[in-house]
């Protein structure tokens, strides 16, 4: 057994490894102390930093588009070119052939609505952003929600807008069962909310 | 891309891992010191998983009930590779956590009005303590992020919100992967050092932030 690498400690933190990884990672924390304490260092900093991050208004895009032109933004040698050009052919291919009948790629948006007293799991397809309407949430300034999966591990965090009753899950999550923890500014949690990611198929 | 290099002190060395069959065996046999030695080894690490997710809220409790699983599976011959002792483990912390998410929010469907007896699989967020710290971390971050280059806040945006792979973040963006492990681990550095500036100060010392900025800089090929 080998001590986890600070990176493989922080992908841990994200949620980013694959069941495998996590496995790996989670056998060595239970019998080392080191590693533990460097992922509480390691995730605190992760975490935070995508809090803060998530916070910050989105960057204007970019208006000079002929920036890819310049020579210290075009770093590809001149043979990658034809490279380029057949793999942008075999995607095609390989996305009409998907959506033949193969499996559908995720889609760039999607939508739910929750409330939070009631049996069932409401399903969602896979997107690379959800936006998710909390119905019954509580009005209030600072609300903050977290997503976790089945085994209580939190996928994503982010800020909840309370007066639209809206969060936007910026992350494209596995098929699987999710819960949505809605807390307040003082961190007391007000909400808790099921929902599963299924394809259509 | 290669395997990224391993930098920090501890990660990728040797760890030393007692011979779990041999535990297994052992206990097996009714060897009380071996069933000591498991719980000297595990139950922190046990601990320590449950209370990442399930809060503190009767994890004593939780612990021993993993570790009774454990080891009754164990005097029952049930551990079909004893080796894989830890992975044993793993699995059962792993059930229990989800049979408690499972019934916490069962229970919760089931009530009207939250109650201080309802129970929550969060309350040590809720202690004072944890939150200001919370607020604080952040604040940190977002100062850390507010003073590398607009190009470098780019790149954190895409890793650490965005959650893009750190290969599609370097070629996209021009980096070699130790230019981008670079940009982090300072990053993470800026983080430690104002932490620390708080721990020891009280006060982020933001002129002091800001004149340091640095200014845009292509990367090295």
């Amino acid at each position: 057994m080998v001590h986890q690498t600070e990176e493989q400690l922080e992908f841990y933190a994200l949620g980013r490894l694959t069941e495998t990884q996590v496995a790996a990672v989670e056998e060595h924390l239970l019998v080392c102390s080191v590693c533990q304490d460097k992922l509480d260092e390691v995730e605190a900093y992760a975490l935070a930093m995508r809090e803060a991050i998530s916070a910050e208004p989105k960057p204007e895009p970019q208006t000079d588009w002929l920036a890819w032109l310049r020579p210290d933004n075009f770093r590809l040698p001149s043979w990658s070119m034809a490279a380029v050009g057949g793999f942008a052919a075999l995607a095609l291919a390989t996305g009409v052939y998907l959506n033949r009948g193969g499996t559908a790629p995720a889609a760039p948006l999607a939508t739910l609505q929750l409330t939070a007293i009631r049996g069932e799991m409401p399903a969602v397809v896979p997107a690379r952003e959800t936006d998710i309407t909390l119905s019954d949430a509580p009005a209030g300034v600072g609300l903050h929600a977290e997503v976790v999966d089945s085994t209580g591990v939190m996928v994503w965090s982010g800020p909840f807008h309370s007066d639209a009753r809206k969060m936007l899950l910026i992350r494209q999550l596995p098929e699987g069962s999710y819960f949505i923890r809605l807390y307040d500014s003082g961190g007391r949690l007000l909400h808790e909310y099921g929902f599963a990611v299924r394809s259509s198929r | 891309m290669q395997d990224p290099p391993k930098s920090d002190a501890a990660g990728g060395q040797a760890f030393e891992v007692p011979d779990w069959a041999t535990t297994v065996e052992r206990i097996r046999a009714g060897d009380a010191g071996a069933m000591a030695q498991l719980y000297g080894v595990f139950t922190r690490g046990i601990r320590y998983l449950l209370l990442r997710t399930l809060g503190v809220e009767e994890v004593d409790d939780r612990v021993h009930d993993c570790f009774v699983i454990v080891t009754e599976a164990i005097r029952a011959g049930e551990l079909r590779d004893p080796a894989r002792l830890m992975g044993y483990v793993r699995t059962v912390v792993r059930r229990h956590i989800a049979a408690s998410i499972e019934d916490a929010v069962t229970r919760r469907r089931t009530t009207v009005e939250f109650e201080d007896t309802v129970f929550s699989v969060s309350d040590w967020k809720a202690n004072p303590e944890q939150n200001l710290l919370a607020r604080q971390r952040a604040e940190i971050a977002r100062r850390v992020f507010k003073g590398v280059s607009r190009r470098d806040r780019e790149i954190l945006r895409r890793f650490y919100l965005l959650e893009e792979p750190q290969d599609k973040i370097c070629s996209e963006m021009g980096l070699t992967y130790n230019q981008f492990r670079l940009l982090k681990s300072r990053a993470k550095a800026r983080f430690g050092k104002l932490g620390q500036r708080l721990a020891e100060g009280g006060t982020l010392g933001t002129p002091a932030i800001r004149d340091k900025r640095p200014s845009e800089k292509k990367p090295e090929k």
